[in-house]
């Protein structure tokens, strides 16, 4: 078995789309991964390498610069909030279109005059003020002097209405619960800072931070381009005419499959191992010089624990399709299956089990993901065993199609020349 | 919103039906058998071609004006044509990779490589072939993709040719 495996390694790093495949881990390894980490050179003043320095007046130090000394983070603050968002309803209702983000695309909804008017008591109702000086108070830019009321029943009104303008414009407009938040910025302090450097410096050891965001990239990769690599390789019997051959083998097809399959999931695990190992040793030599200690298996073990599965799934299923029906089929299945996974666009926190890849794309948050640690588990669990029924599965397929069971590929082209026939004969008569 | 639909998902059927056009004669057995025809098999493939052509014009026109027909309030022309020419240029750099490699395979990666790629960067290093130039209200690009498609398509023909020739 183990001469058979290494024959398919060797077989498959030979072969040209195994080649174009590191290439193209390689080229999106450096346009994503390594440009985003790029800011974290501990040269540049926003580095995460380096300690918060503590200032002491925050508003003064944001006068100057225009910015916080630790940045900036969203939080329901009710008095920035009602003024931020109700300027912008109100700029939106001038302009006529609402912006709305359903299923992360995004949308401009135009009301008609019914709901409009809705909109307008909402924003009446919310300024206590009519719509004529509203339009004095925005032309002067005197939005603040609104006398806005920030207890907590006033607040809990106003979020009731917003709910209700959020329900006329859509799904995930720009006043719904979620995005509501956005409108409240405050400085992060300096507790908050140092935790994030601690956490990441201390607990993370650096690379386990960078090792979250190196796989939230490379799964992007990996949920997808193993499919070719597979169809290609899995077709090669056919095209060179070893389907015979093959098939009256002595070998059983348990230990064909297996091989075959180990042979596609070690060799593409290669080129991402060898990225983790650039990725530690960019990381050490930057830290050697802040004097930090380092996890040097850090991306290694991200790698098999997070990455594998997903191309673990991705390849039992494309080999299983490609084998039942020899066709490119698992090439458009995967593209949808990714998409689908792609394009919800969560980019932390989403890890059901219909999530092929896991996005984590942030070196920071720690604690969050600490706190989905065991979700994460059981989704990779899940795609393990996934991975675990296509192969048998496949083993099973190719057993019955060496005792000549079942050959989709013949079938449906004698359904098609059936139907050529049957054409033909409706047209001569 | 209508030109990232059709930029983001229809485009893609122009890799569906194109790449695949060479796949038949992939097999050596059905290859020698079409080359002793007295028909060129570049012939055919002009034909089936244009026939892929043609089915990739009109379901992106279908589904355009299916759009419109709910209520979707934009200009047709442009965005049928822009869609096509998106949808043509990744055929067509699908279509000349598997005629090079004589593998279909590679053929449906780098195409699909092209637009996950151009997706990520936005157009930062394809420039004037970028392939979701309409979401930014812009048409210049679509132009130099089409004619990109056709030098793309014909190249790929005369690849085939020339291994003919020298086989």
């Amino acid at each position: 078995m183990f001469n058979l495996f290494l024959k398919e390694c060797t077989q498959l790093g030979k072969s040209l789309i195994y080649i174009v495949f590191i290439c193209i881990t390689i080229a999106f390894y450096t346009t994503q991964y390594f440009s985003d980490i790029k800011g974290n050179d501990p040269r540049n003043s926003g580095s995460p390498l380096i300690k918060p320095s503590y200032v002491q007046d925050v508003e003064k130090y944001n006068k100057e610069n225009d910015m916080y000394p630790c940045g900036s983070t969203n939080e329901e603050i009710p008095e920035q909030i009602i003024s931020k968002s109700t300027l912008m309803m109100y700029e939106e209702h001038m302009k006529g279109t609402y912006s709305a983000y359903p299923h992360g695309l995004f949308k401009n909804v135009k009301l008609d005059k019914e709901n409009t008017k809705k909109i307008e008591e909402i924003l009446c109702k919310i300024t206590g003020k009519s719509l004529i000086e509203l339009e004095k108070l925005h032309k002067n830019v005197n939005w603040n002097e609104i006398h806005f009321s920030s207890s907590s029943k006033d607040y809990s009104s106003f979020k009731k209405l917003m709910e209700k303008a959020n329900n006329i414009i859509g799904e995930q407009s720009n006043y719904s619960k979620e995005n509501l938040r956005r409108f409240g910025v405050r400085p992060i302090t300096y507790e908050e800072a140092m935790k994030t450097y601690k956490d990441l410096i201390e607990k993370d050891k650096i690379t386990n931070g960078f090792a979250r965001l190196f796989c939230d990239y490379m799964g992007i990769v990996m949920g997808l381009f193993p499919v070719f690599v597979v169809f290609s390789f899995i077709r090669k019997d056919r095209k060179s005419n070893m389907k015979q051959v093959i098939y009256s083998r002595r070998v059983s097809s348990a230990k064909l499959i297996l091989s075959r399959y180990s042979a596609l999931i070690i060799m593409m695990m290669v080129p991402i191992f060898l990225l983790a190992g650039v990725s530690t040793f960019q990381v050490v030599s930057i830290s050697e010089k802040l004097n930090l200690t380092v996890d040097y298996f850090a991306f290694f073990k991200y790698s098999i624990g997070w990455l594998m599965p997903t191309l673990m799934a991705v390849t039992a299923v494309g080999m299983f399709l490609t084998l039942l029906t020899e066709t490119a089929i698992a090439i458009p299945v995967q593209m949808i299956w990714w998409y689908s996974s792609i394009s919800k666009g969560v980019l932390i926190g989403n890890y059901d089990l219909s999530q092929l890849m896991i996005r984590f794309n942030t070196i920071y948050d720690r604690d969050e993901f600490v706190s989905i640690i065991y979700n994460i588990f059981l989704n990779r669990m899940f795609f393990i065993l996934i991975s675990a029924i296509f192969v048998v599965t496949s083993i099973y397929i190719l057993n019955l199609k060496r005792i000549g069971r079942i050959d989709f590929y013949d079938k449906y082209s004698k359904y098609f020349t059936n139907f050529k026939g049957k054409f033909k004969n409706s047209l001569s008569k | 919103m209508a030109a990232r639909i059709c930029e983001q998902f229809v485009a893609i059927i122009g890799v569906v039906i194109l790449v695949p056009i060479f796949t038949t004669e992939e097999d050596e057995n059905i290859k020698e058998t079409i080359n002793a025809k007295v028909i060129s098999p570049i012939f055919v493939y002009i034909i089936r071609i244009l026939i892929s052509i043609i089915l990739i014009v009109s379901i992106i026109a279908l589904f355009v004006n299916t759009l419109i027909y709910l209520d979707g309030t934009f200009t047709s022309g442009r965005l049928i044509m822009g869609t096509v020419s998106s949808a043509l240029f990744l055929g067509g750099l699908g279509l000349f990779v598997a005629s090079l490699t004589q593998n279909v395979g590679i053929g449906y990666m780098i195409s699909i490589v092209y637009f996950v790629f151009d997706m990520m960067t936005k157009g930062k290093y394809t420039k004037n072939l970028f392939l979701f130039s309409l979401m930014n209200n812009s048409i210049k690009e679509k132009y130099y993709l089409f004619v990109a498609a056709v030098v793309l398509i014909i190249l790929s023909l005369l690849v085939y040719w020339i291994r003919k020739i020298n086989a």
